[in-house]
């Protein structure tokens, strides 16, 4: 073999070994994203369904002290049941669908909220040793869901980053790594109502 | 002469602008939260509320309770939440500085002193691997059964002492230090020290294709062989560098303190967990 013959195949080689290396680290690392952004969407769903699981105590709880309320509390029952009938499939995490989820929630939220201005009038109910647990367990939960929310948002977006980055988007195409959907800033039915006199 | 002077006037320019760019990033790390305290300390009396000696004396208690049991409880006091709420001005104090270890055992007591004109805040937020422990309902009580009374007196070290015994109480025998037993150090080393005889041996072949070169005055498939051992060498170089400076978040200096001082923070991670009150 004459010299210039082994320099093209080495140079073959090489190209095909490059090639080789981009493809996989590409589709390698749309894998570890992926898998990150759905383990945080698990996260999501966790801090979400820990509020549900609060909120039979709490309506008991305000139920005893607060006999006017009934309105608040079905609002909060309804919301409730409403939020946790609407799921996302974790394989997908659909914009539409992420965007749904997150109306339903928000609205629990506000519902939620509701209450919690309304029960201010009750003093009994506020210094009931019970009821002050449940608030600050509410308390800690709203909070997880803050951060777990900015978590998934923060991974979604490095994958999103990450798929539709030129050239890489050509695997991302060969293989089907979609766009996820984002929760959007809240847009007033997460702030509080004010109280009116 | 003339050479060593002009190497290191290059050699200050290039850490001139590395300085630069470290301070930029320490800029616009430090606009939300403060900076990661260096060295590491677990009481960051930024409100100058504690005296000296109180500081010292918390901080004492603190390192000792993170070297036996490597839950690490971090004090942090300022003057403004920066628009924030306490809350979430700790969260990000934790999972930014890194409060805990890899099971994420960190907890961060915040306090913002009453003013004349704003009410006082605190927030305690725990890890992950806190929350069995110290629930919200507790983390509740803590706060007004323990701190905000003896806030309201003035007595700030009073309050977080109290908080922190009262935390260090409930983790009690949740998680034990592991300093001594370094199963992934070893991994780390033995890692590093192939890599090492990797370079060391193309570093071998390298010198000996340069004398091939040398004594066969020339060829050109030498110095390609050459070309490619260097950028084998090269590549593998910066791989070595990146993987060193991710592991340093991680590690931090955990297993390297020894003697006396905190040896830093675990990298550990917050969900939000616990809650805040004012006074």
């Amino acid at each position: 073999m004459s010299k210039k013959s082994i320099i093209t195949i080495v140079i073959i080689v090489v190209v095909v070994l490059a090639v080789y290396l981009w493809f996989k680290s590409g589709f390698n690392n749309m894998v570890k994203k992926q898998e990150a952004v759905q383990a945080q969407w698990a996260q999501v769903e966790n801090v979400y369904q820990r509020r549900a699981d609060l909120i039979p105590n709490l309506v008991a709880t305000v139920k005893g002290y607060a006999e006017h309320e009934q309105s608040t509390l079905t609002a909060v029952i309804e919301a409730r049941a409403k939020a946790t009938s609407i799921t996302v499939d974790p394989s997908e995490l659909d914009p539409e669908d992420i965007a749904r989820f997150q109306a339903a929630q928000d609205q629990l939220s506000g519902a939620l909220s509701r209450l919690l201005v309304s029960v201010e009038q009750y003093p009994d109910l506020k210094a009931n040793e019970n009821f002050l647990a449940l608030q600050s367990q509410l308390e800690g939960t709203e909070n997880r869901i803050t951060v777990e929310r900015q978590k998934f948002n923060e991974r979604a977006m490095e994958y999103n980053q990450y798929i539709r980055m030129f050239p890489r988007n050509i695997i991302a195409g060969m293989f089907d790594f979609e766009k996820v959907g984002y929760f959007k800033a809240q847009a007033g039915a997460e702030t509080a109502p004010k109280v009116e006199f | 002469m003339m050479m060593t002077k002009h190497k290191t006037t290059r050699w200050d320019k290039a850490s001139l602008i590395l300085m630069g760019l470290l301070l930029f990033a320490n800029i616009g790390f430090a606009q939300k939260i403060p900076a990661r305290p260096n060295p590491p300390r677990l009481v960051n009396d930024f409100a100058n509320i504690l005296t000296d000696k109180q500081e010292r004396a918390l901080e004492h208690k603190l390192v000792a309770y993170s070297d036996s049991t490597s839950t690490q409880i971090c004090v942090v006091t300022v003057t403004s939440l920066d628009g924030t709420t306490s809350d979430d001005f700790a969260y990000q104090i934790g999972e930014k500085w890194g409060v805990g270890t890899k099971n994420n055992n960190g907890v961060v007591i915040l306090v913002k002193p009453k003013t004349a004109d704003e009410l006082g805040d605190v927030s305690i937020q725990v890890g992950y691997g806190m929350e069995p422990y110290i629930t919200d309902a507790v983390n509740y009580g803590i706060r007004t059964k323990e701190m905000i009374p003896a806030f309201k007196e003035g007595d700030y070290y009073k309050g977080i002492n109290n908080a922190v015994d009262a935390i260090i109480g409930l983790a009690s025998g949740a998680y034990k230090s592991d300093r001594y037993a370094k199963g992934d150090d070893g991994d780390e080393v033995l890692g590093m020290l192939v890599g090492l005889c990797f370079i060391a041996f193309l570093l071998v072949l390298l010198t000996a294709s340069g004398k091939g070169k040398n004594g066969k005055g020339g060829s050109g498939n030498g110095s390609f062989w050459r070309g490619l051992l260097w950028g084998i060498l090269l590549s593998g170089n910066g791989h070595g560098g990146r993987s060193g400076g991710s592991s340093w978040g991680g590690s931090g200096g955990g297993s390297w303190g020894s003697s006396g001082g905190f040896g830093g923070f675990g990298g550990g991670h917050f969900g939000g967990g616990g809650g805040s009150s004012k006074w």
